[in-house]
């Protein structure tokens, strides 16, 4: 009860503080918006008044030629240039001494011909030293030089500055404070509960614990304070009264029996009544001290999330850009198209993740969890470094590599850790932590990558990623020691026998095939490989992509919950997943409508919502489709088949999206993904509809 | 950037050395002309004076008479140069003849030749790669690349169709001719081609040229394109360019002849520095020893964008705004002047 509770109390501070913090961040940008068109607009006009001196020295250099200022040509080709290098730049054109336009270019602002023929515009030709200024006009802010030669005053040439560039800026403004918002609001939650809330929590099950010993009579001496808060007091306030009655009661223990030694028979016959309610009492309340060990709190599993989160960030910082990097240090390799060169590094990490874990997993078990955690997190710190510093295709390779390696240990040895320290009624609390890390981490990953890739560049961002990983290795340090595993035997390796026998049932390999694979094809496809190689393609930033990762994050964190809840309330989980791949596919299907970059965010968001739609019922349903492979072979196995075989689909996707983008473009590789995963759900949902050859408990019931 | 370095070591090598030396030994050049003293020669020596190389030059020129080179290679068999230096395609062809063709007892071998002002050197069989000449020879080319012309060309005013008139027996203009055909294919143009006429002793005459561009004009021409042809070169000031500024069609020249004979625009190289250029090879054989048949034959890494503005107001095709940023406008040549 406590840790939910808690948790809303996070949600609620966090939300108001998110209200207040949303709502100045509005008044603030609405403020700055006024101050920073101020600041904007001259210094833009003085931009275009240099490049327009350019273009009036050139027109006069024709004029001064014998050319006729009314016969010039290529005057169109030259403001084109002026707008390819000055994009905020959107209309020019001169005019002729009486306000006609004999010459333009690019977009012109409505009311233009009129403000061209006004006095005061035509005035400027007798005032060519007076300083110009931007006057707004049909969303443009229009600068205008005299073009004079000699005495000839020949006309005015005008430039229009885009008044959406500066919106444009304030707009990238504001999302990038937006994103920073989101990710410090999933900070505080995570800080909260780091810095005060496991040990509230902890304190408060601790005082829990006294009062139900209370209630149940129990009045041994222990110790049950384990923090030194406010909790903490009072639970060593309790501690110190139930040690006060249980002295008291000993001392009436020992009075009553000198007593009894001393006394006469008469005096004894007259005692009975006492020694009767002592029995009474002795009968009804337990004192004295503690023979059973304190119950096993929850402290080692809550005090796992902090550096695993730190851990995970570290990697999911590297999503917006990686693409980017890689396409940086692009070496040709016969042979191989460079689109496949750029998936390789991320399929070599998939590959690496999914393949190593289930031998680092019983490795772990033999070296200690937290012992292979702080080597994982060595290693991809060394990993990152390198990275960083990599020099051609060929050694990133082997970095990234060394941070896959490292990513697997520390991801099994702290499941396993999870597994280990929470008594098997918790174990699904434990895996939320462990999930609920994992996710915070993709929504806060990804958006800041982005951003620091944009303003300090791949390299140093990488380094950021280093430091952040190695900051985990000291928070690890932290960790208490491992217990000792008790009566939990050894985990096996899934043997190939294994696998041969869930790849010959049907069912398991509806799921894992239709569904499990195809869903992690589009994660990784989609957004590890494409999303962020098209937001450069069409000019956009790592940040874009970064803010565009955070959506689908944002999503997953939204609705995955809301998922769980449905099927715990009876959705079947088969309906579930067959909907979410459905869903997942559907965006891509708007891509034949059109191409544009909305059409791609859409694409996104309902990706975002198709997987979390189906994620949780994915894995649960594993239990219900594969019964007598349970039975024969054993939970962990199967599981174990099921992961590698998801994972495998990690690894699949970007070099299918590689593929896929020779052939068909970045948004013919979207639509082909989504459409693959489309038909996957169609299938899955078709196949599982129509067999009743095993029990679906969801329907049973309702 | 290397050809920087390069002369920039050979500057530090020889500047110090050579004004300390008592009077060094003078290098030997014979160098043949095709029709007098232009700016190529004298590019040619300014170079020797300004990085003080000892040279002696005798001239010997041509004047457009293939007779006399006979005698001139009997001199020079007599007078064993370092170097001989030929002009245009004709004297190096006399001098070295085509690499199947080399007559040992006629054509120079022995003696380094540099050639300079030759348009298309593989094709005329002086060397088999202007990578690796292969033979005793290399020299300095002085065209800019078909494409980049018929680029320069459009970027004046865009067209679909280009004149050209041309000399069927010369190799040279032929196979410009087919590059410039083929490259119509990627730029999406259409050439209207003519031959000058031969006359009944079968050598080229200028008859019929005049009729000749008004039927391009008449079937669509946008411009005439003057490709580095010699015996064009010979006709363009007096009765080419005046004929298609008669019919209003503007020309594009190829080289800096064909630019001063009055073309409209061209994208040439200065002859001042083909002839300096020229002088750089010749100074890489016998200063640094370099065996001609491993220095490459090059063009200079820049051309000039040449505009005679009068014609292009007389012709109402006044050059694009932007191109004041960067053409070089000439003047019309003076009537009297001479090739």
């Amino acid at each position: 009860m406590d840790a939910k509770y808690l948790q809303r109390i996070y949600w609620r501070i966090s939300g108001v503080i998110m209200l207040l913090v949303v709502i100045t961040l509005g008044i603030n940008s609405w403020l700055s918006h006024q101050t920073f068109e101020a600041e904007l607009v001259p210094e833009a006009a003085r931009k275009a008044v240099t490049v327009g001196t350019t273009v009036r020295k050139l027109i006069l250099k024709a004029v001064e030629s014998g050319i006729d200022y009314r016969a010039l040509y290529g005057a169109d080709t030259a403001f084109a240039e002026v707008f390819a290098d000055n994009p905020e730049f959107t209309s020019m054109a001169a005019t002729d001494a009486q306000g006609i336009v004999l010459y333009k270019s690019g977009r012109q602002a409505a009311g233009a011909d009129a403000h061209f023929r006004s006095a005061g515009v035509l005035g400027s030709m007798d005032r060519p030293t007076a300083e110009a200024n931007a006057i707004l006009l049909g969303g443009q802010y229009m600068v205008s030089l005299p073009v004079i030669q000699g005495s000839d005053r020949l006309g005015v040439l005008h430039i229009g500055i885009d008044r959406k560039f500066v919106d444009h800026i304030m707009l990238e403004l504001a999302l990038d404070i937006l994103v920073i918002l989101v990710v410090a609001l999933f900070f505080t939650i995570e800080l909260l509960s780091f810095l005060g809330g496991a040990r509230l929590e902890n304190g408060m099950s601790g005082l829990s614990d006294s009062i139900r010993r209370i209630q149940a009579r129990d009045f041994t001496a222990r110790i049950s304070a384990s923090t030194r808060d406010e909790v903490g007091r009072i639970v060593s306030h309790l501690d110190a009264r139930i040690a006060q009655i249980n002295a008291a009661y000993q001392q009436l223990t020992r009075d009553l029996q000198s007593t009894l030694k001393n006394a006469s028979d008469q005096q004894r016959a007259e005692l009975q009544d006492v020694v009767e309610k002592w029995e009474a009492l002795r009968a009804k309340f337990r004192f004295g001290s503690a023979t059973d060990a304190p119950p096993a709190n929850s402290s080692g599993v809550n005090s796992m999330r902090a550096p695993l989160f730190v851990f995970i960030l570290a990697e999911e910082l590297t999503r917006s850009f990686l693409p980017g990097y890689i396409n940086n240090l692009l070496v040709p390799i016969p042979g191989l198209s460079p689109q496949i060169v750029i998936s390789l590094p991320i399929v070599l990490f998939m590959l690496i993740v999914a393949l190593g874990q289930p031998y680092l997993g019983s490795w772990s078990e033999r070296t200690g969890r937290r012992r292979t955690m702080i080597i994982g997190a060595s290693v991809a710190t060394i990993g990152f470094v390198a990275t960083a510093l990599a020099h051609s295709l060929y050694d990133l390779l082997l970095w990234r590599a060394l941070c896959a390696l490292g990513y697997a240990m520390v991801f099994v040895s702290a499941q396993g850790y999870i597994l280990d320290h929470s008594p098997p009624r918790d174990r699904a609390k434990g895996f939320a932590l462990f999930v609920g890390a994992i996710m915070v981490a993709t929504v806060c990953g990804p958006s800041i990558g982005g951003i620091l890739a944009d303003n300090i560049g791949f390299r140093w961002s990488f380094g950021v990623a280093a430091a952040l990983a190695g900051l985990s290795i000291f928070i690890i340090r932290r960790l208490p020691e491992d217990p000792l595993r008790i009566g939990r035997k050894e985990a096996t390796l899934p043997k190939l026998s294994n696998f041969a026998g869930l790849m010959m049932n049907r069912r398991f390999m509806v799921l894992t095939g239709l569904a499990a694979m195809p869903a992690k094809i589009a994660l990784t496809g989609i957004c590890f490989y494409l999303l962020p190689l098209y937001i450069i393609s069409i000019g956009g930033t790592q940040a874009m992509s970064g803010r565009i990762l955070m959506v689908y994050a944002v999503l997953m964190v939204l609705i995955v919950p809301l998922a769980a809840g449905m099927s715990d309330r009876g959705t079947s989980r088969e309906k579930l997943v067959a909907v979410g791949l459905c869903v997942s596919g559907l965006g891509g299907l708007l891509l034949f409508m059109s191409t544009s970059f909305w059409v791609v965010l859409a694409l996104i968001v309902t990706l975002g919502v198709g997987q979390a739609l189906s994620i949780a019922s994915q894995s649960a349903l594993v239990a219900e489709h594969c019964h007598e492979e349970i039975k024969r072979f054993g939970t962990d196995t199967v599981y174990g088949v099921y992961r590698m075989l998801e994972r495998l689909g990690n690894a699949l996707g970007p070099l299918i999206a590689s593929i896929l983008v020779i052939f068909y473009d970045y948004t013919g590789a979207f639509a082909a993904i989504c459409i693959l995963v489309l038909t996957c759900g169609v299938l899955f949902f078709l196949l599982t509809h129509f067999d009743h050859s095993h029990t679906k408990p969801a329907e049973l019931a309702s | 950037m290397m050809r920087a370095i390069l002369l920039l070591v050979a500057f530090l090598m020889l500047s110090a050395p050579s004004s300390a030396q008592t009077p060094p030994k003078k290098f030997r050049i014979y160098a043949i002309t095709f029709r007098g003293m232009t700016d190529v020669e004298k590019g040619f020596q300014d170079y020797f004076a300004a990085r003080n190389i000892p040279v002696e030059i005798t001239f010997r020129d041509l004047n457009r008479d293939n007779a006399r080179l006979p005698g001139f290679l009997d001199e020079i068999r007599r007078t064993k140069p370092d170097l001989v230096y030929t002009w245009g395609t004709s004297v190096t062809l006399g001098v070295v003849g085509a690499y199947d063709k080399v007559d040992a007892k006629n054509h120079v071998t022995s003696i380094p030749v540099v050639f300079t002002l030759v348009a298309a050197p593989v094709l005329a069989k002086i060397v088999h790669d202007r990578k690796s000449p292969g033979r005793n020879v290399t020299g300095v080319v002085h065209v800019a690349p078909t494409e980049t012309q018929m680029r320069a060309m459009a970027s004046y005013r865009p067209y679909k169709k280009i004149g050209v008139l041309y000399s069927p027996t010369e190799r040279n203009s032929v196979v410009t001719l087919e590059q410039i055909r083929n490259f119509g294919k990627i730029l999406g143009y259409t050439v209207i081609e003519k031959k000058f006429k031969l006359d009944t002793e079968g050598k080229l005459t200028v008859e019929g040229a005049n009729g000749m561009i008004a039927e391009m004009k008449a079937e669509g021409a946008e411009w005439l394109y003057l490709p580095p042809d010699s015996f064009l070169g010979t006709q363009a000031q007096k009765v080419i360019i005046p004929a298609a500024m008669e019919h209003g069609l503007p020309t594009f020249a190829s080289t800096e002849q064909l630019m001063e004979a009055g073309a409209l625009t061209g994208l040439i190289s200065r002859y001042h520095s083909v002839g300096q250029f020229t002088a750089y090879k010749v100074e890489q054989i016998l200063v640094g020893r370099k065996p001609p048949a491993t220095i490459p034959v090059e063009t200079l890494a820049r051309f000039s964008f040449q505009v005679q503005l009068d014609s292009a107001i007389k012709l109402g095709l006044t050059p694009p705004l932007p191109m004041f940023n960067y053409a070089e406008f000439v003047k019309p040549p003076p009537p009297a002047a001479t090739n």
